[in-house]
């Protein structure tokens, strides 16, 4: 009798669970792709960023910041261009973010007459341009959201004095300073402004230096920075004591160059950006310092400076972003504390 | 309520509901496969939609760009018309792009795509429009930025393209790879519902079989004979129940019809025994008697001859004694057959007291009261004799005093009553509980008695009488005189 009660039951449980089971796994077929259209947010403006392909990783820690700034304030920020199947230059994205209608563009500026054109046909036609690190100073453009390159100037000036001050000789140092060839940037030139005043009022006294400063990067092709810096290493007369790179593509060739030609400890180099890259680097002791810009204040800034913009009709002008000095031992507690994390 | 149901059907209703109970199962999980499967193809013929809807759009926008290019070159009519008309339809086209702003790459996508397009059209409305009015620089300057954004358009919608054909790429392969998970998962349901099904047949065909086959091993075992089974349950009103009801019945009256038959067996069997008994002590009673008086028929005819001698002689006490004599041993011989009138019973005794008188002188004072109406009742033979026998044996002989005996026979109520009554010893409560139980009969009886005891006239008369006569002994005590009293049934005679 218990058996057969046993048997009655599971033949009752087949009977129902059969179908049930092959309900539920349509319902699991069927429910998947459309998953993707209801997790999607719909935003009242939309903003665009522009950026340029160089130095991926500070970008993309820009856009982060200003895209997660954006959601609290019901933005979405598009990484205009970025998958495209053509390459276009910044001044032609801007162009074409303009005749998309967009709401807001943050353009990572330079000084060519293109983009001046293209910024101020966006202004013209309503659209509040933020430029971001590099200013487009020629432009009508709302505001500009980067660090104070004087200050970094400054900055490196300080660390190479120490640098020059902890050496036992007194010789003649040679130092390098690498500059991005963008036309008509000015920010590399505001830097070795600074690098220069800072160490001609301090330290003409006691040390011989020269500061080469009409050293640039010939950028116009993508690989171009990474050949001449192996040129620099390779070259024994004109190798520098201490090497600045003004960009994080720099510094991760500098000191992959060092690694290479064993010049580590050799040439003392003075870096830029803090991507995960850089901080290895730094903790392993083949960067002397790097000087990096708050990303994500970056970020959260041009998105306010637009928003703000667009309430008011006023925002600042120029809103200076922090800039901070790394050096190995704090490199070494960052790591350890992503690695946490 | 089911269960009463299921037990309610007749054997075809059950079959058929089972059939079509397991058909419908199978039936509605192939039509949900089937249906699933189908959903499933359909979706995969709409995966590339997105694609081929982008490849219009390009289709719509370089329908424009050329029709514009046509009036350019020729400002004809028919351009014209035809740059409108492209117009109208990439406008048509637009009005299906996503408009807002949205996280979703695709949509976002669609919505620089519809900024930049009706940019487009604007300007190749200006353009047709510097045409119409001979603007040469303007129109020709335009149309070099018309270019320009063309292209642009077309790179985005390509993008958005391959963008998609990844998506739907992906998408197709997931749908292709549950399409091939639905069919191994239908195989297992089917499989899955096939074998519940098989086992709800192998149980309700056993729930249906299960009372044929008790039937039929109950109908082996009555088939060899063995009738002492249980009554078979009925839980099912289906033809098997019906036949099992009657089966029970049949079983049932079998079993009392052998019953009955055994108890008239059993009453003949009880009849014969009792007659072969009676046979049997009357043979006995015969053989005791002849033992006794040796051969009656030599000594009738002698005893005869000496009466005739004596009445020739004229010497007729003498002859009457010998009459006597002969008359008593004739008695056995006459009556040879068992049954005998109570008449020639008490003229039996009256022949016995009588020679007793002559060889005792007269010593034993006899009488009788007999209802003369009895006499013809019938009786087993040699019952009164031995009475009076022992009255004179054990009663009368020693005793100082005259002895008495008297005969008593009438009628109580249904009974007839005879008593043998006399004056002599007496017996002692003990002396007649001994003789009523046979007990001390038949040892006594060897010396004086004609050897026919008390016990075997009992039995005689209860054979007889079927067990309803009846002998009581009464007597006062030692000297006191004994009563011995016959009690048979009267209505027997009758019959």
């Amino acid at each position: 009798m218990k058996r057969k009660r046993i048997a009655i039951f599971l033949l009752v449980a087949v009977f129902i669970l059969a179908p049930v089971a092959l309900m539920l796994y349509g319902r699991l077929i069927y429910g998947g792709t459309s998953k993707e259209i209801e997790q999607m947010t719909t935003y009242g403006r939309h903003y665009v960023m522009i950026t340029g392909e160089e130095d991926s990783g500070l970008w993309d820690a820009v856009y982060e910041s200003a895209r997660a700034e954006g959601e609290k304030r019901g933005i979405y920020v598009e990484r205009f261009g970025e998958n495209l199947a053509v390459k276009y230059s910044s001044y032609q994205l801007v162009k074409m973010a303009v005749e998309a209608s967009v709401d807001g563009i943050i353009v990572n500026g330079d000084e060519s007459e293109e983009l001046v054109g293209c910024i101020d046909e966006a202004v013209d036609a309503g659209i509040p341009v933020a430029t971001v690190l590099n200013d487009c100073s020629g432009s009508k453009r709302q505001c500009l959201i980067g660090a104070n390159n004087y200050n970094i100037g400054q900055e490196y000036g300080k660390q190479i004095r120490q640098i020059l001050d902890d050496a036992d000789d007194n010789s003649m140092k040679k130092v390098l300073v690498l500059t991005e060839n963008n036309s008509g940037d000015t920010s590399g030139n505001l830097i070795l402004l600074g690098i220069r005043e800072s160490l001609e009022h301090e330290i003409k006294v006691t040390h011989e230096v020269s500061v080469d400063a009409a050293v640039q990067v010939d950028n116009s092709d993508s690989f171009g920075a990474e050949e001449y810096i192996r040129d620099v290493f390779l070259d024994e007369k004109q190798i520098p004591d201490i090497l600045v790179c003004l960009s994080g593509v720099y510094t991760q060739c500098a000191y992959q160059a060092a690694v290479d030609y064993n010049k580590v400890g050799v040439v003392q180099l003075l870096g830029y950006f803090d991507s995960p890259q850089i901080l290895d680097a730094l903790a392993k002791n083949i960067l002397t310092v790097t000087i990096a810009p708050d990303t994500m204040e970056m970020g959260r800034l041009c998105v306010e400076a637009l928003d703000e913009y667009r309430q008011t009709g006023y925002t600042n002008g120029y809103t200076a972003v922090n800039v901070q000095m790394i050096t190995p031992a704090e490199a070494k507690q960052r790591l350890a504390r992503e690695m946490q994390e | 309520m089911m269960k009463k149901k299921w037990m309610n059907m007749t054997l075809r209703q059950k079959l058929v509901a089972l059939f079509i109970v397991t058909s419908c199962v199978i039936v509605m999980v192939n039509l949900y496969t089937y249906a699933s499967i189908n959903r499933m193809m359909q979706r995969v013929e709409k995966v590339y939609i997105s694609n081929a809807s982008l490849n219009d759009l390009s289709d719509g926008l370089e329908a424009v760009q050329r029709t514009m290019t046509d009036y350019l070159q020729t400002k004809s009519s028919d351009a014209m018309e035809n740059y409108y008309r492209s117009e109208q339809d990439y406008r048509d086209q637009l009005e299906m792009l996503n408009r807002k702003a949205t996280d979703n790459e695709v949509l976002i996508t669609e919505k620089n795509i519809y900024g930049l397009s009706q940019s487009y059209l604007d300007l190749s409305g200006e353009i047709i429009q510097a045409k119409r009015g001979r603007n040469v620089e303007r129109y020709a300057s335009l149309y070099s930025d018309a270019r320009e954004l063309y292209d642009q358009i077309n790179t985005f919608i390509y993008s958005l393209n391959n963008e998609q054909f990844k998506n739907n790429s992906m998408t197709y392969r997931t749908l292709v790879e549950s399409l091939r998970y639905t069919e191994m998962i239908t195989v297992i349901v089917l499989l899955l519902v096939l074998i519940g099904n098989i086992g709800l047949i192998v149980m309700s065909t056993r729930l249906i079989t299960e009372p044929l086959k008790l039937l039929a091993e109950a109908a082996n075992e009555v088939a060899k004979g063995n009738l002492e089974i249980e009554q078979l349950p009925v839980h099912q009103q289906d033809e098997v129940g019906i036949v099992t009801v009657a089966f029970n019945q049949m079983v049932t009256s079998i079993c009392t019809y052998i019953e009955q038959l055994r108890i008239t067996m059993e009453r003949e069997s009880q009849l014969k025994e009792r007659e072969l008994m009676m046979q049997s002590h009357l043979k006995d009673a015969q053989l005791k008697y002849l033992q006794a008086q040796i051969n009656p028929h030599f000594l009738f005819n002698t005893l005869n001859a000496g009466a005739q001698l004596a009445m020739m002689e004229d010497a007729a006490k003498t002859e009457q004694f010998l009459l006597n004599v002969s008359e008593f041993f004739r008695y056995n011989v006459r009556k040879n057959n068992q049954q005998v009138t109570l008449g020639e019973e008490v003229r039996l005794v009256d022949n016995y007291v009588y020679i007793l008188n002559v060889r005792f002188a007269g010593e034993i004072l006899f009488e009788k009261d007999v209802d003369e109406s009895l006499c013809n009742v019938q009786v087993p033979g040699m019952i009164l004799q031995p009475l009076v026998e022992n009255a004179v044996n054990y009663g009368i002989r020693n005793i100082e005093w005259e002895g008495r005996i008297e005969l008593t026979i009438c009628k109580k109520d249904d009974y007839i009553s005879i008593s043998v009554w006399d004056n002599g010893a007496g017996m002692t409560p003990e002396r007649i509980e001994q003789v009523l139980s046979g007990s001390i009969d038949e040892e006594a009886a060897t010396d004086h008695s004609n050897g026919v005891g008390m016990r075997n006239v009992i039995e005689r008369l209860n054979l007889f009488f079927h067990d309803r006569a009846k002998m009581e002994i009464f007597s006062e005590g030692l000297n006191k005189g004994t009563e011995v009293v016959l009690t048979i049934p009267f209505a027997d005679e009758e019959e």
